[in-house]
């Protein structure tokens, strides 16, 4: 009669056939109606499997476990797959688990997080965070530089700008110092800048005479159609219409004005486009006095936002002075 | 293989399982046709084991002979109440039949006397092993290095190995070593397959 539980002993001595036929039966009536002994017995069939593989058995049981429990195709699968598993370990050996005391839940804690699988996932999170924090800086210090070339643009900016506000004052100041020689009222066109050496146009104290006159794009110097301005003598102002395509989208324009050998006769900013049933158009008011016979480049620049000016176009006009 | 490795039931295998026997056999287990059948497999795997445990050469082959006779005892008007011991009876009837058999022709080979070990009807050892290397890279990480841990040294290191790695587990020996019997049959499956499909 066996005792609850089965004995390994037994088991092993069942599964290699040397047991008496009726304690065969108890083994086999118990594992067909408990779950828990058939596994014991198919975890003892693998020991045993490994035990011979090994040459840990005894030679009279090696005996018993070649004629009697390799009788099956199934279990010599079972051998070779044991040989097999044996040769793989070896190859595949891990320095053993070093634990000498039972666990706390602190050590289980520390188990749980030095599970391969912990272990990778904390490696990749390691290098996940390794990445995202590179990224936050190389990001923080392009933002900084980027910070420094607003500020700068914006330095530039308002330096030009107030360059631009000197320009204005002295153009006015000039303007009104040339008027005053002339015995004229300053003009009242924006920024002016006349040309010092320009010759001065004899003129009444009546209310300025304007003359209008349109420039169009495209028009090169050598061309045979470059308008002609015609100033009577009477004629005090010229305001030039300086036509543009209406897709240049500049909040500010630049007119420089200058004879075709070069020299300039009169450069305004802070100009802007305004819209006409013909199209755009930037109006640019230019002293009489300050032109005489002869050919004229009028070089229109876009201000960008930065500041820094774009070439828009070049005019060509002849001026006619009756 | 020599014939007398053959189930020896000759004469009772003159007798033809019929499909209505067969039903007459499932209806013995359970007047529902599915829960029969779930019965009846669960029947013929104990059966299969039960053969192998017994040292007997083709488990599966003596299964389906052992319900062949079952189903004409039914043919011949037996009545069966507890099919599931009866069924085993038959078993243990047909295998002293059996071990008489392999007695008779251990005797007549006497000095060369039959051992399975030499028998060369394993698939070559180095695609096994190749195999295995395969699918335990199947297996997660740590089931990986359980494995490898729970089988490794000699007798008396791999005792302490196991007690080790039940510590540091949290676990108790024997849910280690079911562990373990439930990773080797899994990976022993996928080594059958591997094997057989290269």
């Amino acid at each position: 009669m066996i005792e609850a539980p089965l004995s390994e002993q037994n088991i092993r001595l069942y599964l290699l056939g040397e047991l008496p036929e009726p304690e065969q039966v108890e083994i086999e009536d118990l594992a067909f109606a408990d779950q828990r002994v058939l596994e014991q017995i198919q975890a003892v069939e693998q020991d045993l499997i490994d035990d011979y593989v090994s040459g840990d058995i005894p030679e009279d049981k090696r005996q018993s476990f070649q004629t009697h429990f390799l009788a099956s195709a199934e279990r010599r699968k079972k051998f070779a797959f044991a040989k097999a598993l044996a040769t793989v370990v070896k190859e595949n050996t891990v320095p053993a688990p070093d634990v000498a005391i039972a666990p706390s839940w602190s050590t289980k804690l520390a188990a749980f997080f030095t599970r391969p699988v912990m272990a990778y996932s904390f490696a990749l999170a390691s290098l996940l965070l390794f990445f995202v924090g590179s990224w936050l800086v190389v990001d923080r210090i392009r933002l900084r530089s980027e910070i420094a070339r607003l500020q700068t643009a914006q330095e530039s900016q308002t330096a030009q700008n107030r360059q631009l506000e000197k320009d204005l004052v002295d153009e006015r100041l000039r303007n009104q110092e040339l008027m005053a020689n002339r015995g004229t009222p300053p003009q009242q066109t924006p920024t002016p800048e006349v040309q010092p050496d320009s010759p001065p146009q004899p003129t009444t104290p009546t209310s300025p005479v304007v003359v209008a006159f349109s420039l169009v794009p495209g028009i090169s110097r050598s061309s045979n159609s470059v308008p002609q301005l015609a100033i009577g003598k009477d004629v005090n102002l010229v305001r030039l219409q300086i036509g543009i395509d209406p897709q240049e989208n500049y909040r500010r324009y630049r007119a420089e004005l200058r004879t075709v050998s070069g020299q300039q006769v009169l450069a305004q900013g802070n100009l802007s486009a305004r819209g006409g049933s013909h199209g755009r158009s930037i109006p640019f008011g230019v002293p009489a006095t300050a032109l005489g016979n002869g050919k004229y480049e009028l070089a229109l620049k876009g201000i960008t936002e930065s500041g820094t000016t774009e070439d828009v176009g070049f005019y060509y006009f002849d001026v006619v002075k009756k | 293989m020599t014939n007398a490795e053959n189930p020896p039931s000759s004469t009772t295998r003159k007798w033809t399982l019929t499909p209505e026997a067969f039903d007459n056999l499932l209806a013995v287990f359970h007047p529902n046709r599915d829960s029969a059948a779930q019965k009846y497999l669960e029947v013929r795997a104990n059966l299969v084991r039960f053969f192998e445990w017994r040292g007997c050469p083709f488990p599966e082959d003596h299964a389906d002979e052992t319900f062949n006779r079952v189903a004409r005892k039914i043919a011949d008007g037996e009545e069966i109440q507890k099919p599931a011991g009866y069924v085993m009876g038959v078993a243990r009837l047909l295998v002293l039949e059996i071990i008489k058999s392999l007695t008779r022709q251990r005797e007549a080979l006497g000095e060369y006397q039959h051992s399975y070990s030499e028998v060369a009807d394993v698939p070559e050892s180095e695609s096994r092993i190749d195999c295995l290397q395969t699918c335990l890279q199947q297996l997660s990480p740590d089931n990986r290095e359980f494995i490898i841990q729970y089988y490794q040294g000699d007798k008396g290191e791999k005792i302490e190995n196991r007690r080790k790695l039940g510590q540091r587990l949290g676990v108790a020996i024997n849910t280690l070593r079911m562990r373990a019997q439930r990773l080797r049959e899994r990976l022993q499956g996928c080594v059958e397959e591997c094997v057989n499909v290269g």
